[in-house]
């Protein structure tokens, strides 16, 4: 009878008995032994199926285990799932150890049926080594402490960065990449800080050659050599002894001059690659800096602004263009900038926060508001007489610190002419913002603290000892007790509302 | 009881997904359940050499696969990818038209064609090799109409298509239909019995070859039919040192339809972010539930040992971005099932993925042709738990080099069978293979007095005639 929980007969698939009836068991009952296992059996079968496993199967391991624990079991033997007499000798292939010499095994009791093996076939190749492998049931062989280890992750990760570089290399990669220049004016100030160093690491993550050109307004100044230093690639520090005005009104002409000084170096040095203006405040995403490889000559893109609209409506912003008339009611605001295109790809006009604007006929420049970020050009178009397209104007034409240049496209004498990028302006590659402090505000020097910060609220625990209490000569017998009601009032009252602080006073006198 | 039957049964049919490998094991546990295992040992019978050739190409195969030694690549480094030459040369590229003739016997009916119109689903398991080999050399060139001048011979008979209701194939009866065949392949044909099949080669490509069961004890305790002890085998089993492997067989892989594989290509621009990509069972839990025998144990222990590392992407999970998961991964795990192949090998090297091959012993498709130790890596089953150490110790150019020759569009095409057949695929790739066997030892030429091969040997089960199968 077959008992064994989960092997159970056929009968319910197919019916087909040819097998069966070679593998039956009959019951034996023969001998009392036989009697003994079928009763054991049946007993750990049903302890088995109240706790849930194969008691019979564990039983037999440690068993033999502990029977057969010095000898190098093998091969071969163990005999298949199902076993009508688990008590018998039967041998463990718990053994996944590589054995390569013979072994010997331990033979079975078993029934007629089953031919007994002769350990002495097993030895048939000498010079070879034989089969590792062995059917039956192994170990799972787990060790001791199945988690990762932080020096073969790392290892996995820089065999992943590998590959991927690889790939890149062979599939994806752009195929040459032009060094990229980017010009950045800046002036010493509270916000510096925080916009200056998010570039500069943002800039620390563009693949290929970059040269970084910083011009500072009001000299050069310690805090932004401090921020620009250590970032790996050419930093070109140039300034202007002109300080920044205060008023907002007029900052983008000095911004204008300060890219105008950046400018004048790249041409006097010569520098070949992509001239991209990259505002400090500005947002900027990775994409960016491989779609400007694309470029010929001049090129524009998309920009986004993120600024309140609040401002439009008020007509206080910067980016106010003369000709616009309010008397037709305040405008539909999109907070874009940049090329606009035909279907075949071609530049048609430009796209602003109110609309659409076609380039006029007469060459007068309608993108003249537009901010510097949303355009880059070869470098070549500065000081390259000779291949320079013909569209292009001279440095010498147009660069003229006095006249009032908003945009670079001051520099092309034809519009249409200008190549549109990031899927012609459908691509935001980057944001325009301005956050500045006031000028009254109270922020630290450089963002660096003189003084350790006092407690304002002191944290629960801390792994420090409490100061000592004030000493103070302890109150007479008779008063403690109405001027303790006093504290302890005052500390219950402090505790509803506003417990940190009291405390803090109580500590610090 | 029958709990545990309709239990499985239910597995079973969560199981049937479009991974190929992992219906594999779902069919596996599906048919455990039918018989009960018995109390038996197997006999473990050494590997005979009966020749000097053979001998010699099983030195070469163990060789090759017993070695992980490193191996410099000449240096290719701007190729995308390296031409793959194994141990019988640069031959994947190889036209056996014009090196060798197969005659195919015209076989009745009810041997091939009759069983695909009983079952028409034995044209998509992945025991198609069968059918497909035999519609590939009636069309192929190398195919010749005159027995006389025929250096190889074609059996036709399609012994996996016996399938149960979930589409299992029984061997049950193939061993009585080889037998029928043979007979009239001796009674109609005097080339049966010139040689004993010495030159004749057929397709067993069911788990354990010709020993025509799925039970690895059972297998090995029938051993391969006997009357194809000395024909050449082309079964998709490999594993040295094991009865159901006799020297000289063409190893193959199992048959996966290419067009499936083939539409699910990403763009090889795409990173590969996954360090090791692994689906499929664990354990058995139809026939194996506390694990030990379902894989000797390895796919558990990869289990035990990596579910919580952040390196594997391991799971039992089908997912449906199967495929375009393992074109992002850098590794593919291999591991045995019950038997030691698996369609696994065949997609990684479909996707480019370098296939980590658990399974002692394995001998992989092809290994004359297809140096496998420097494409995949071979991991011991014992050294299982130190899987994520071994694989971040491999030097970073060797994996470049891996993959670039698993780049190799030969290498890919080696191991499809698609229709209409294309050149340098695995139908050449078994057609090579019997022309690097050629010229036949003379020997086998020369009757003996008394035949050895022994027509009544074997279980009396399988002496019982086969008429065909009657029922539909």
């Amino acid at each position: 009878m077959k008992l064994s929980g989960q092997r159970l007969s056929p009968g319910h698939r197919g019916g087909r008995k040819a097998m069966s009836s070679e593998n039956s068991n009959d019951s034996t009952l023969r001998s009392a032994s036989s009697v003994f296992r079928l009763v054991l059996h049946s007993f750990l079968c049903i302890v088995s199926l109240l706790l849930g496993f194969r008691l019979s199967r564990e039983s037999v391991m440690v068993a033999v285990n502990m029977r057969h624990s010095m000898n190098r079991l093998d091969a071969g033997s163990m005999p298949a799932v199902q076993s009508e007499f688990p008590v018998s000798l039967l041998l463990n292939a718990n053994s996944s150890l590589p054995i390569e010499n013979n072994h010997t095994l331990m033979k079975l009791e078993q029934e007629e049926l089953l031919p007994e093996l002769d350990p002495l076939k097993q030895s048939v190749i000498q010079d070879e080594k034989s089969s590792r492998v062995s059917v039956g049931r192994h170990q799972i062989l787990i060790r001791d402490w199945p988690y990762p280890d932080p020096i073969d992750v790392m290892k996995a990760h820089m065999i992943i960065a590998r590959v991927q570089q690889e790939q890149r290399r062979l599939y994806g990669q752009v195929e040459r990449r032009q060094p990229l220049l980017v010009i950045t004016p800046t002036h010493r100030r509270a916000f510096q800080r925080l916009h200056l160093s998010s570039l500069k690491n943002t800039l620390m993550l563009v693949h290929g050659q970059l040269t970084w050109i910083i011009i500072e307004a009001g000299g050069r100044s310690r805090e932004t050599a401090a921020i620009v230093s250590n970032s790996g690639f050419t930093v070109c520090h140039l300034h202007l002894t002109q300080p920044m005005p205060t008023a907002w009104s007029k900052r983008p002409h000095m911004e204008a001059l300060l890219r105008l000084r950046g400018l004048r170096f790249i041409r006097e040095k010569k520098l070949e690659g992509v001239v991209v203006f990259a505002d400090e405040s500005n947002s900027h995403r990775l994409e960016l800096f491989d779609e400007v490889q694309r470029v010929q000559w001049f090129g524009a893109l998309s920009i986004g602004l993120l600024m309140p609209p609040k401002r439009y409506e008020m007509g206080k912003s910067p980016l106010r263009w003369n000709d616009l008339d309010f008397m037709a009611g305040p405008p539909p605001f999109r907070p874009l900038q940049g090329p606009s295109c035909s279907e075949n790809g071609y530049l048609v006009g430009w796209y602003y926060e109110y609309g659409r604007v076609a380039p006029k006929d007469n060459g007068s420049r309608t993108s003249a508001g537009f901010e510097w970020a949303g355009f880059v050009f070869n470098s070549a178009v500065l000081y390259d007489s000779v291949n320079r397209p013909s569209w292009i104007r001279d440095w010498d034409e147009w660069a003229r610190e006095d006249d009032d240049m908003r945009s670079p496209t001051i520099m092309v004498s034809d519009e249409r002419f200008i190549e549109p990028l990031g899927d012609c302006g459908r691509d935001v590659l980057v944001w325009w913002a301005r956050s500045e402090a006031r000028s009254d505000g109270k922020y630290p020097e450089g963002w660096v603290l003189s003084q350790p910060l006092e407690v304002v609220v002191p944290a629960k625990r801390t792994p420090w000892p409490d100061p000592p209490p004030p000493a103070a000569p302890p109150p007479p017998a008779a008063v403690t007790a109405s001027t303790d009601q006093e504290p302890h009032e005052k500390k219950r009252q402090g505790k509803r509302r506003n417990q940190g602080k009291k405390n803090a006073k109580k500590q610090n006198p | 009881m029958d709990v545990k039957g309709s239990r499985s049964v239910s597995i079973k049919r969560t199981g049937d997904r479009t991974a190929s490998g992992i219906s594999q094991y779902a069919a596996k546990e599906e048919r455990e359940d039918l018989f009960p295992h018995s109390v038996e040992i197997f006999q473990i019978m050494g590997f005979r050499f009966t020749s000097r050739r053979g001998m010699l190409l099983c030195l070469l195969i163990g060789l090759l696969i017993a070695s992980l030694s490193n191996v410099d690549s000449a240096g290719l480094a701007e190729e995308l990818h390296e031409r793959i030459s194994g141990t019988a040369g640069d031959v994947l590229e190889d036209d056996p038209v014009g090196r060798l003739k197969v005659y195919v016997y015209d076989l009745p009916a009810k041997y091939n064609a009759d069983m695909i119109d009983k079952d028409p689903r034995c044209l998509n398991h992945m025991f198609a090799t069968e059918i497909f080999l035999h519609r590939f050399l009636l069309e192929s060139p190398v195919r010749t109409l005159d027995s006389d001048e025929a250096d190889w011979f074609y059996v036709p008979v399609y012994t996996t298509c016996d399938l149960t209701a979930n589409g299992l194939p029984l061997p049950f009866k193939s061993p009585r239909m080889m037998r029928s065949a043979l007979q009239y392949i001796s009674r109609t044909w005097p080339y049966w019995n010139r040689t004993e099949g010495a030159d004749h080669f057929l397709t067993v490509p069911h788990d354990f070859g010709a020993c025509f069961h799925y039970q690895e004890e059972q297998a090995i305790k029938r051993g391969i039919l006997h009357l194809l002890s000395k024909a050449t085998l082309v079964q998709t089993f490999g594993q040295r040192f094991h009865v159901c492997l006799k020297e000289g067989s063409i190893v193959v892989p199992p048959y996966a339809p290419p067009s499936r594989m083939q539409s699910r290509f990403i763009p090889p621009s795409i990173p590969r972010s996954i360090f090791v990509y692994f689906r499929g069972l664990f354990y058995d839990p139809g026939n194996d539930p506390e694990g030990g025998y379902y894989s000797r144990g390895a796919r558990a222990a990869v289990w035990e040992n990596f579910k919580n590392n952040i390196l594997f992407d391991i799971s039992a999970e089908h997912p449906g971005t199967y495929y375009e998961d393992m074109q992002r991964s850098i590794f593919c795990l291999c591991p045995l099932g019950w038997a030691p192949w698996s369609p696994r090998l065949v997609e990684g090297v479909q996707f480019g993925c370098i296939p980590v091959i658990i399974a002692d012993d394995i001998v992989l498709p092809f290994a004359d042709a297809i140096p496998w130790e420097k494409i995949g890596v071979f991991v011991n089953e014992k050294d299982v738990p130190n899987l994520d150490k071994i694989l971040t110790s491999i030097p970073i150019e060797q994996i470049l080099e891996k993959q670039r020759l698993l780049a190799s569009p030969a290498m890919k095409q080696a191991m499809l069978f698609p229709q209409p057949a294309e050149p340098g695929d695995a139908f050449h790739q078994i057609l090579n293979g019997l022309a690097r066997k050629l010229p036949h030892n003379i020997s086998i030429y020369q009757g003996t007095s008394e035949p050895t091969l022994n027509w009544t040997a074997g279980p009396p089960g399988d002496l019982l005639l086969w008429v065909g199968d009657k029922e539909s």
